[in-house]
């Protein structure tokens, strides 16, 4: 184990400090997935856009909620460009940011939201891939926006604050995508090693940039839900977000 | 009197005459080359393609610094994968011992192989990707989305989304560089307030400026169906040009 944690440390750090002056958030490129993995979360992402379209459908009936969602798909676009430095290594990366779309748009939602931000950001960036682009979804929109919801709603109805329980929705989406993807890597790129180990060395090999960037895209959370609760809390109200209003953030 | 044009302009309107095709069939392609690299094995067949598409998107493309760009975050995931694969394998090639630290690494040169196998079909894929991104404009590329029944919601919150990135991309930018000039970025802690000011005044500046869109544009008669180009029937040059390109890519393949 230590030697794997050295090996990690030890070449993210030579990778990123020599090679390059910016490190990015951790999509999986294009032609790194054989075609059967990447057909298989391709799979596994189908009933998550089929429900989250249905949803589309009776929300839009409200003519606000189309632009609403291009507007955050735009939005999370945005903000995976802003360089954030990232202290450890010294470099810039980007947080997901699928935290907020999904308590705001709800989880099913935020997973179509998170399919057309990355098929942009494919497209316009080369961050992440059209092949990958199930396996990148299945992690950043899945699992990070269902754990940003339920982490949110659990923490909210045990009653803890909103900059708390927003900074663990984000801390943990941010961590639970970026081991998703560690998982999604080692299966594909594993050949006839065995998966666990592969699994650590990709998963340690990432931590220098995404452990920091997992608190950024938490505290950034808790920043974004308390600055709305104190300009505009009717929309937390409206959304379920707040029990009351005049509730302590 | 003549002039003569350099030879890299020639080639990139020869290059430029790509964009007529068919967006259907361009997709097609697309799809196609990848899906050969995605199941090719041997590294010779990826490299090919790879050094085809960047000398073209060298030659497309006016400043060569945009194609290294689009080429930087693959080249970071690659590399580090390249190093992790080289750790296991059974062909020793040499080992490095820490003693400072008490370990030792082992590389494996079938286990760089494989990895250098993986990062050309990486490179390859992203190179293909990013051609004909740029032979593509955006709305064609949604039209042909469209005839390939994709999702309708998809497609329109795709134009809404690209309709304002820019506008979105431009405020955030500017915030940003306002921020950091009065060091808003010069503490861990700062920082991440910061960044964290910057995305809640972005969010609340969408949830404005879309009731403002649903309201404009619903009084301009939007009813909740943006209209889109119908592309129409095939035509036989894009089909039979589809068709040797792929052909191509078999013969290259199969090498």
């Amino acid at each position: 184990m230590r030697k794997t944690i050295f090996f990690g440390f030890s070449s993210l750090g030579i990778l990123v400090i020599f090679f390059l002056d910016e490190a990015y958030g951790m999509h999986i490129s294009d032609g790194i997935l054989p075609l059967e993995w990447a057909f298989f979360w391709y799979l596994v992402l189908i009933p998550f856009i089929v429900y989250g379209i249905k949803q589309i459908r009776v929300k839009t009936k409200e003519l606000l909620w189309k632009p609403l969602l291009g507007l955050s798909a735009a939005l999370v676009f945005a903000i995976s460009c802003m360089p954030l430095p990232v202290p450890i290594v010294g470099t810039c990366s980007h947080p997901c940011g699928t935290s907020i779309s999904a308590i705001f748009l709800g989880p099913f939602v935020s997973v179509v939201v998170a399919f057309c931000a990355l098929l942009l950001q494919a497209l316009f960036l080369a961050h992440g891939g059209l092949s990958t682009l199930g396996a990148n979804t299945v992690s950043m929109g899945v699992i990070g926006s269902f754990l940003a919801y339920f982490t949110y709603r659990i923490m909210r109805e045990i009653g803890i604050r909103i900059p708390i329980a927003g900074f663990f929705s984000g801390l943990v989406a941010d961590w639970a995508t970026y081991a998703t993807t560690s998982m999604q890597i080692a299966l594909g790129i594993r050949g006839e090693n065995e998966f666990f180990p592969l699994f650590w060395k990709v998963a340690i090999a990432f931590i220098p940039t995404q452990l920091p960037i997992g608190i950024a895209e938490g505290a950034m959370t808790a920043t974004v839900l308390t600055l709305i609760y104190q300009r505009r809390p009717e929309i937390l109200l409206l959304k379920n977000l707040v029990h009351e209003k005049g509730e302590k953030p | 009197m003549r002039f003569r044009i350099p030879m890299k302009s020639r080639l990139r309107e020869r290059l430029q005459r790509f964009k007529k095709l068919d967006p259907r069939m361009k997709i097609f392609s697309a799809f196609t080359c990848i899906c050969f690299l995605l199941v090719s094995k041997d590294f010779f067949f990826p490299a090919v393609i790879f050094v085809f598409f960047l000398i073209c998107l060298f030659i497309l493309v006016q400043r060569p610094e945009t194609v290294l760009n689009q080429l930087r975050e693959p080249i970071f995931v690659i590399m580090v994968l390249i190093f992790i694969k080289s750790l296991s394998g059974k062909e020793e090639i040499f080992s490095m011992t820490f003693p400072f630290l008490k370990m030792s690494f082992t590389f494996y040169s079938d286990g760089f192989i494989e990895g250098m196998t993986i990062a050309a079909r990486a490179m390859a894929s992203v190179a293909v990707v990013f051609f004909f991104k740029e032979m593509t404009s955006f709305f064609e590329f949604l039209s042909a989305l469209s005839w390939y029944k994709v999702p309708r919601e998809i497609v329109e919150i795709l134009i809404f989304a690209d309709r304002f990135i820019f506008q979105l991309t431009e405020k955030a930018t500017k915030i940003y560089i306002s921020q950091r000039n009065r060091l808003g970025y010069s503490g861990v802690k700062k920082g991440f307030i910061s960044f964290g000011i910057l995305f809640g005044t972005l969010f609340m500046r969408i949830l404005e400026q879309s009731e403002k869109v649903a309201l404009s544009m619903s009084l301009r008669g939007y009813d909740g169906k943006l209209p889109l180009e119908s592309l129409g029937k095939l035509s036989k040059r894009d089909i039979i040009f589809t068709a040797v390109f792929i052909l191509i890519i078999v013969w290259f393949y199969k090498l």
